[in-house]
């Protein structure tokens, strides 16, 4: 917005009673906007009301969250920066993109915080509280100083608003209101549709008393009028209402509607950030359509508890994180073992251990995969959309039925608190799936009586008559006898694993993003999907050779693999992981720890794949996976 | 009290068997979901039960070939299978006319709630049906049973889903004794009674197991809906004898008969097929009850209760007729405690504390 | 809605059948000669037969251990999963198909130790099952390793100086957590006994928690041993709403009168040293987890149904 004639003072005189002489109309096609305030002021409401109108106004919309650090981190700090950034745009958006173009704080120390981590644009707009800057303590007189002193080392357009001051005439506390005023001035800033503004913010309270809405609207009315009155420039980004319905959640709430859309009414879950509200919808929408969220006394008894409701005839699903995944890892294996349909989600966080509980990495995949002992054949997938989000438990449903086998849905942070428009689906009734059979076992059918062809057998569901046996976690015979034995146990380590490999048959080859061949081909896999692509389109304007691959069944592998990668001088996998950056100190091609797709791959292709992999905390912005494309090609072709 | 917000609040304080019976039934045309839908496509799967996600990656033919193909039932035996299915889910859209109904003209009160009861009861009969062809795919259907099942047809477990009922009736037509056949399981029967009735026509009903209660307001019904067992309760107009027998309520009579009121004045005329004799033989044993509250009975030991119902012999059905002389309070002697007992092991107590 | 929902074809088709023990023998028994997990496996299968429990409606869970082979030896359906997980996976069949009888079974390695986070929500649930500890107080099966249960001072191959702490008393656990409402200990070398327990266990609507002191003739051979042979030893509860045996009654005549809905006394009884059998506590009115979460039933079709409506709410 470099041309935005607004000026850089920082007094809060010159912004506050003269109207502005002219409004600039300034059109993009897209702007990233954001807003920051401590923890608790409610940025992060203000941003996904604003996220949602403009994805219910037509613009293209992409929403993520800007997680504190802590619970209760001290205010006016940088550790205590909360919000949300949007980016919105004339088109469909698929990433949070690169810097932001606006930005509203409520106090200098969170925009601190986001300048620091270099989220603005350079040239970026800022609007930030001026209760700040002759406030009574010196302390943070002085403290807004220093900030202002560093902010401007960037060619920020600092406009001071009085946010507190306006909001007083409306509450008493307007600690609980800014957000609101602050919300008029984005709606004015980008011409939102304020009726459509109003609907949302009474739906955002629609379980409190009337009043309560009542008195926000008049907050982010008066925000708008405000604008209107000071504010020199609005931002013009063309929204066209799609010809499709389409609806607007985030992943969470799209996990947890597809289970439903899928027939499965019962989740066992313990909680654990960011799984958890998953079931936090699904107890809502649960007391509408029938159906339980079991919350076990911790993550095994969840999962178990999902085991044993499949055991019963049911599909049972639960929903975790990095660290529930690795306790249920024994139980994980005993449901294959025995070969019971059971569907997990895993909202992948940042590890090891306890690691960023709040925020996005894609690092659980080789445990997913390898992480029970022994060998453990299990269908893993990726969506890398809030739309897949939802239509993925349907598939996983289906297939974990099918093969009587564990289906592992790996989602991460940043689609679970990301929202997104998508169209609409039309629910089909066939999704319900159908109970599973319960008539009688016909007789000399055994438990485990495999197909040698397929590697699978009927499911025996109690109630069955004549199927009574005894499912085990040893090693057991068609007969599901213990069986120790070696012909045995070998037998049902294949027929477990040809199940799987029959369903890798039936997978269709992924579409390679661009040209067919070319220098460079990046693999990604989740949601890094919209930045990887949107980062390969910009590199083909530059005239680079690159294209990209999105897998989505990472266990067993999407077919074609090796052919398609061999169409390429130079393969690459993009990543939310950790890998050593080569030429680190002590870095060889002997000790490299390479992206976790990136090991996969090598392992199933033999093609000598390089990675580039982040673990910040953060989904990753186009910008640096050009960058890293740009640098990946300098280095020439390896095949 | 208009008759129709009688109804309402009563299917209201009903809704606990309501649904449960609606959910069993719900939960019958789930299971045999495949075979009324799968079939009828021929099995094929058409890639749209896998969903948008499922279409873009997986091929639907090549997955067909890993859903286990069901053991077969042949194409009669699940045309016969989707009949009986229709049944049911003709029962699950019905609303609530599927438990309220009116005693048409020259029916006695039996016969209303026999049909009332026969009608829903096809549930049972179609799901019988539907298991014994699971069980012999030739067999035939019995007469009539999609059709109507009477309630003295079912079992044990199904008169425990028994659906609650309300019966509109006149006055002339409350005949307790009608209703003696029905008190098993967890039949619940509510009577919106109109016009001059019996004073204490129910008192014939009570049994220690039995919910039985006459109201002029319907503010027992909720109690009455909440009780996992049989019973009747009679709504009628201002003027009759209010009293609630809530087995809940102990082991004494005395602990679970509460009266509220009754009439000072003598019934004076023939009432439908009750006599001014018999009239006052009810108020005369509901006053015989009173004053029995009032002495210290002798103490009835009650057998263990905690045996969930499923594990009982089957009752026969109006079993509650034998009981008449049980609601008196218990003498000394020791063939009325003996009586007592016996009546007691054959009553569905599981609910009890 | 208190009563659960089961479909219409599990009540109405009765075939005529009557079930015998044989229905209920499953594969040949394998814990060792003398193993008091045969006399407990005898009066489950007695129990079976006595009630008519059809086998296809019936499952028995265990854990792992000697005792967690016991559903292979009943010919119902079984599911014999992880160490010290019984619990979770029977609660889940429980919640997703009220209309089986669920039965678990655990050693004191399974539930007291490694299960013990399990054991204690589990009797908070209050899930309508019957729980059985086989408790010989020690591993079995790896071999003589010290339990929780293990008295104190015997000695194992992983304290071979005796067990350092005080053995922990799985009954007294059990009656202090907050919702429990069937408790009884009965022994394997009470046939009677044990089969009324069971009895009792399974009648009652909840979840019934019976500890069977079980006497493991490899390891711990010593420690019932002056119960067993002296019947005095063992003080027998009784009350009209308890344990009847009236079989035992001869030779256990050390007895007591307790009344089952006595928690403190319970408690008490549970804390005291000595050999103690009976119910010790039994609450009929506790919630039942299952049947609190409950919520009515609807079709596929009445199911997208709503969920259409609820996409409304999302509707761009």
């Amino acid at each position: 917005m470099s041309n935005t004639p607004s000026s850089t003072t920082t007094s809060v005189e010159a912004s506050s009673d003269s109207l502005p002489e002219s409004i600039q109309h300034l059109k993009f096609s897209e702007h990233i906007v954001e807003v920051v305030s401590d923890s608790g002021e409610g940025a992060q409401k203000c941003g996904q009301i604003f996220g949602t109108v403009s994805a219910k106004m037509g613009n293209g919309a992409w929403t993520v969250e800007i997680i504190p650090a802590e619970i209760q981190p001290p205010p006016r700090t940088p550790g205590s920066a909360s919000g949300v950034r949007i980016r919105i745009g004339e088109e469909k958006v698929t990433n949070w993109g690169d810097e932001t173009n606006l930005v509203i704080a409520f106090n200098e120390q969170v925009l601190l915080s986001r300048h620091r981590l270099a989220a603005l644009a350079d040239d970026a707009t800022i609007l930030v509280e001026s209760m700040w800057v002759e406030h009574d303590d010196e302390n943070i007189r002085a403290e807004w100083r220093a900030a202002m002193e560093e902010l401007s080392s960037a060619n920020y357009q600092i406009v001071p608003v009085p946010i507190h001051e306006q909001c007083l005439t409306v509450v008493d506390n307007p600690r609980r209101g800014k957000n609101m005023f602050v919300l008029g001035l984005f709606s004015w800033i980008y011409d939102r549709d304020l009726d459509l503004v109003r609907e949302q913010i009474r739906y955002q309270f629609r379980k409190k008393a009337t009043a309560v809405a009542k008195s926000n609207i008049a907050l982010m009315e008066l925000g708008a009028k405000w604008a209107s009155e000071h504010l020199d420039f609005r931002v013009e980004i063309a929204a066209t209402k799609p010809e499709r319905a389409m609806v607007v959640m985030n992943g969470n709430q799209a996990v947890g509607m597809g289970a439903i859309a899928a027939g499965m009414d019962l989740c066992a879950m313990y909680p654990i950030t960011p799984a958890t509200s998953v079931s936090h919808y699904l107890a809502e929408i649960f007391d509408q359509v029938g159906g339980t969220v079991h919350q076990a006394e911790d993550e095994i008894s969840a999962v178990g508890a999902a085991i044993g409701a499949s055991y019963g005839g049911k599909v049972a699903f639960t929903v975790t994180s990095g660290p529930g995944m690795a306790l249920k890892t024994e139980f994980l294996g005993l449901a294959v073992m025995t070969e019971i349909p059971l569907v997990v989600v895993d909202v992948q966080r940042g590890g090891p251990s306890t690691g960023l509980p709040t925020k996005v990495e894609q690092s659980d995949l080789l445990a997913t995969i390898f992480g029970q002992p022994g060998d453990v054949p299990k269908v893993v997938m990726a969506p890398s959309t809030i739309e897949e989000c939802f239509h993925s438990m349907i598939a996983a449903r289906r297939i974990a039925e099918a093969l009587r086998t564990v289906v592992v849905v790996l989602t991460d942070a940043n689609l679970a608190t990301g929202v997104q428009p998508f169209p609409r689906p039309a629910l089909d009734v066939r999704w319900q799936g159908s109970p599973p059979d319960m008539s009688p076992v016909p007789s000399g059918v055994q438990p485990y009586d495999w197909d040698d062809e397929l590697g699978l057998a009927d499911r025996f569901v109690p109630g069955r008559k004549g199927g009574m046996h005894t499912a085990t976690g040893l090693a057991h015979d068609r007969t599901s006898k213990i069986d120790y034995s070696p012909d045995v146990n070998q037998m049902g380590c294949k027929m477990r694993a040809r199940k799987v490999a029959v369903f890798q048959e039936s997978l269709k080859p992924p579409v390679v993003h661009g040209e067919q061949s070319g220098d460079l081909i990046v693999v990604g896999w989740g949601s890094t999907r919209g930045a990887i692509e949107e980062a390969v389109d910009r590199a083909r304007t530059e005239g680079l050779q690159v294209s990209s691959l999105h897998l989505t069944f990472l266990s067993p592998m999407e077919p074609g693999l090796k052919e398609i990668l061999s169409r390429f001088g130079r393969a690459m996998t993009v990543e939310i992981n950790y890998s050593d950056d080569p030429g680190d100190p002590h870095i060889t091609s002997e000790n490299r720890r390479l992206g976790q797709l990136c090991w996969l791959l090598r392992a199933h292709t033999l093609v000598d794949l390089d990675c580039w992999t982040r673990v910040p905390g953060e989904p990753l912005r186009p910008g640096e996976i050009l960058n890293a494309i740009r640098d990946m090609l300098a280095k020439g072709a390896t095949q | 009290m208009p008759s129709d917000n009688r109804q309402e609040a009563a299917l209201a304080a009903l809704t606990g068997p309501l649904t449960h019976f609606r959910s069993c039934l719900a939960a019958t045309v789930e299971e045999i979901r495949d075979q009324t839908t799968m079939h009828s496509d021929n099995g094929a799967v058409g890639g749209d039960d896998l969903g948008r996600f499922g279409v873009d990656h997986i091929d639907p033919e090549r997955f067909a070939l890993l859903i286990s193909q069901r053991t077969s039932v042949d194409h009669e035996a699940t045309l016969r299978i989707q009949r009986a299915a229709g049944v049911l889910s003709g029962l699950v859209e019905k609303e609530s006319d599927l438990f309220v109904t009116q005693i048409g003209p020259n029916q006695s009160l039996r016969d209303a709630v026999d049909r009332a009861f026969a009608d829903a009861g096809c549930a049972f009969g179609a799901a019988r049906f539907i298991e014994r062809l699971r069980n012999e795919p030739n067999v035939e259907e019995g007469a009539g049973e999609l059709e109507r099942f009477p309630f003295y047809l079912w079992n044990r477990k199904e008169r425990r889903i028994a659906p609650p009922l309300v019966v509109n009736l006149e006055g002339a037509a409350l005949r307790a004794d009608e209703l003696v056949g029905f008190m098993d399981g967890r039949a619940k029967i509510v009577l919106l009674v109109h016009g001059e009735a019996p004073p204490a026509s129910l008192v014939r009903l009570i049994t220690p197991g039995t919910f039985v209660a006459q109201t002029t307001d319907g503010e027992v019904l909720r109690r009455f809906g909440e009780f996992e067992g049989p019973g009747v309760v009679a709504w009628l107009p201002g003027g009759a004898a209010v009293f609630t027998h809530d087995p809940h309520g102990g082991a004494q009579l005395s602990e679970r008969l509460r009266v509220d009121a009754i009439p000072e004045e003598r019934p004076h005329r023939r009432l439908g097929g009750r006599s001014i004799r018999q009239q006052t033989e009810d108020l005369r044993q509901l006053h015989a009850l009173v004053a029995g509250l009032h002495e210290q009975p002798a103490p009835v030991r009650v057998p263990e209760t905690s045996e969930p119902a499923e594990s009982r012999v089957d009752a026969p059905a109006g079993q509650g007729a034998e009981a008449k002389s049980s609601g008196e309070a218990p003498a000394e002697v020791s063939p009325v405690q003996e009586l007592a007992k016996w009546i007691l092991s054959r009553t569905d107590l599981s609910g009890m504390p | 809605m208190s009563e659960l929902t089961c479909s219409l074809l599990t009540c109405g088709y009765e075939e005529e059948q009557e079930y015998t023990m044989d229905d209920y023998t499953g594969r040949l028994a394998r814990w060792c000669p003398g193993c008091g997990d045969h006399g407990v496996l005898t009066a489950m299968q007695r129990m079976l037969e006595a009630e008519q429990l059809k086998p296809e409606d019936t499952v028995f869970v265990s854990g792992i251990g000697c005792s967690s082979r016991f559903p292979h030896y009943v010919k119902t359906y079984g599911f014999h999963g992880i160490h010290g997980r019984a619990l979770p996976v029977a609660t889940g069949i429980r919640l997703a198909r009220p209309d089986l009888n669920v039965f678990a079974v655990m050693g004191d390695g399974d539930c007291c130790s490694i299960g013990t986070a399990h054991w204690i929500h589990a009797i908070r649930y209050n899930v309508n099952m019957v729980t059985l500890l086989l408790d010989n107080n020690i591993y079995g099966l790896t071999k003589n390793q010290s339990s929780p249960t293990s008295p104190q001072g015997h000695p194992s191959y992983t304290q071979p100086k005796g067990s350092f702490l005080p053995a922990l008393n799985p009954t007294a656990a059990t009656l202090g957590v907050t919702n429990a409402s069937f408790v009884a200990q009965t022994a394997d070398w009470v046939p009677s006994h044990l089969f009324e327990t069971l009895r009792a266990a399974f009648m009652h609507r909840g979840f019934s928690f019976v500890r069977v002191l079980q006497r493991c003739p490899v390891w711990t051979p010593k420690v019932f041993e002056d119960a067993v042979i002296d019947p005095k030893q063992t003080e027998l509860l009784t009350h009209e709403r308890g344990i009847r045996d009236e079989a035992s009654a001869a030779i256990y005549t050390n007895t007591r009168s307790h009344d089952p809905s006595d928690l403190n006394e319970a408690q008490n009884l549970a804390n005291e040293v000595g050999v103690r059998l009976g119910l010790f506590y039994r609450d009929e009115s506790a919630p039942r987890y299952e049947e609190t979460r409950r919520l009515p039933v609807y079709t596929a079709e009445e199911k997208i149904e709503i969920l259409d409506k609820e996409l409304d709410r999302y509707a761009v």
